[in-house]
């Protein structure tokens, strides 16, 4: 399984997602508000899962801010960082 | 949902006027035109009702007089919080006391490296207790909203140096929940209201207060979870208008590793508001939500 639907997979069953389907989610689509509405309890969360499936860190608000943007970015900052 | 503003529904001016009498040193005058200032106030539907689902509940044999006195009351003793809470800005007067076990309780807690939530809600003095943290040995954050069109001044910016701790914007980027993870993982304090929903509704928790359901936010619950750190409720009050009263009102363990799912968090969210409950019918007239948090009144 490549990293985006390894990513997808992971924010469906551990963000509470379960009504999309890993084809709903687009590269372009924004994380928070309007995209796929998560809010900043789900931030942590995030933190978390990719210190826990991908062994990446993610060191401050600013970095996350870029990061969390999109699932595009997320995906990248990601593919960035892993070792 | 239910929204609710911080915003001051007294003008700038006003607000000033309040601060000129208790630099002048006539904290008496200050509370004696907050008298009125209420009274007239308390006489505006508008402003009278935003605490009549509480009264309601809080006082449910009451009638319409009465529900009327105690929005007076109530409204009052917020006000003489507001003076209190420039006075210590201004005028540094103002005694925190805690027992000496709650204290200690608090720094053996820390002292076990994963931080400490202290849990409060929005009753007492819970914008002045925070400067009564200076007996803890690691740096304290504490999770305040201030809306960008608010006039009144929190203490610490009647002086100078700014904040005593560091502020964490629940309304900034990520809603402050990363820099939330982070206190705790430094093995800091983290200061936080669990009373209000912020923003979204998504990660909330229902659980009862007066018999009625409403919604609180499960992130104080969850960051435990994640980080370890043991949440400790703490109340304040005004026992008079130079002396501030602190006291531990339960700790809550939250098990390290639970899942993600609002369900999981009910027990402990219901145990903070079972302490919540506590206090109101205590000290009824120090409870500060000008609006309705129940969910299923229209």
């Amino acid at each position: 399984m490549n990293t985006s639907d390894k990513l997808k997979n992971i924010l469906i069953s551990n963000l509470q997602l379960t009504d999309l389907t890993p084809e709903d989610i687009r590269e372009d689509e924004p994380l928070f508000g309007d995209g796929l509405g998560l809010d900043s309890l789900d931030a942590v969360e995030l933190v978390v899962l990719l210190e826990k499936h991908f062994d990446v860190k993610i060191k401050d608000v600013s970095e996350g801010q870029k990061a969390f943007h999109t699932f595009g970015t997320l995906l990248s900052f990601i593919e960035d960082n892993q070792e | 949902m239910s929204h609710w503003s911080s915003k001051s529904i007294a003008s700038s001016f006003q607000h000033q006027i309040f601060y000129w009498a208790i630099r002048m040193g006539k904290r008496p005058i200050a509370y004696f035109m907050l008298a009125f200032v209420v009274f007239w106030y308390t006489l505006t539907p508008k402003v009278r009702k935003r605490s009549y689902p509480y009264i309601s509940r809080r006082f449910p044999k009451t009638n319409l007089l009465g529900k009327w006195l105690h929005a007076y009351r109530l409204n009052l003793s917020f006000g003489l919080n507001l003076v209190d809470r420039a006075a210590l800005g201004i005028l540094d007067d103002i005694e925190f006391t805690a027992d000496d076990k709650d204290k200690t309780l608090i720094s053996e807690l820390l002292a076990k490296g994963h931080g400490v939530i202290l849990l409060t809600a929005h009753v007492g003095s819970w914008q002045t207790a925070f400067a009564a943290l200076d007996f803890l040995d690691r740096p304290q954050s504490v999770v305040l909203h201030r809306a960008q069109d608010d006039v009144d001044q929190q203490y610490f910016e009647h002086r100078p140096g700014g904040s005593p701790v560091s502020i964490i914007d629940p309304m900034g980027p990520l809603g402050g929940s990363l820099e939330m993870l982070d206190v705790l993982r430094r093995g800091e304090v983290l200061c936080i209201s669990g009373d209000r929903v912020m923003g979204s509704d998504r990660n909330v928790v229902t659980v009862n207060f007066l018999d009625d359901p409403i919604a609180v936010p499960m992130s104080v619950y969850r960051l435990a979870s994640l980080t370890g750190a043991p949440v400790v409720v703490v109340f304040s009050k005004r026992i008079h208008g130079k002396h501030i009263h602190i006291w531990l009102e339960t700790t809550i363990t939250v098990p390290v590793n639970l899942d993600n799912n609002t369900k999981t968090y009910t027990l402990y969210a219901q145990k903070y508001i079972r302490g919540l409950e506590n206090f109101v019918m205590e000290h009824p007239y120090h409870y500060f939500n000008f609006f309705n948090i129940w969910n299923n009144e229209n």
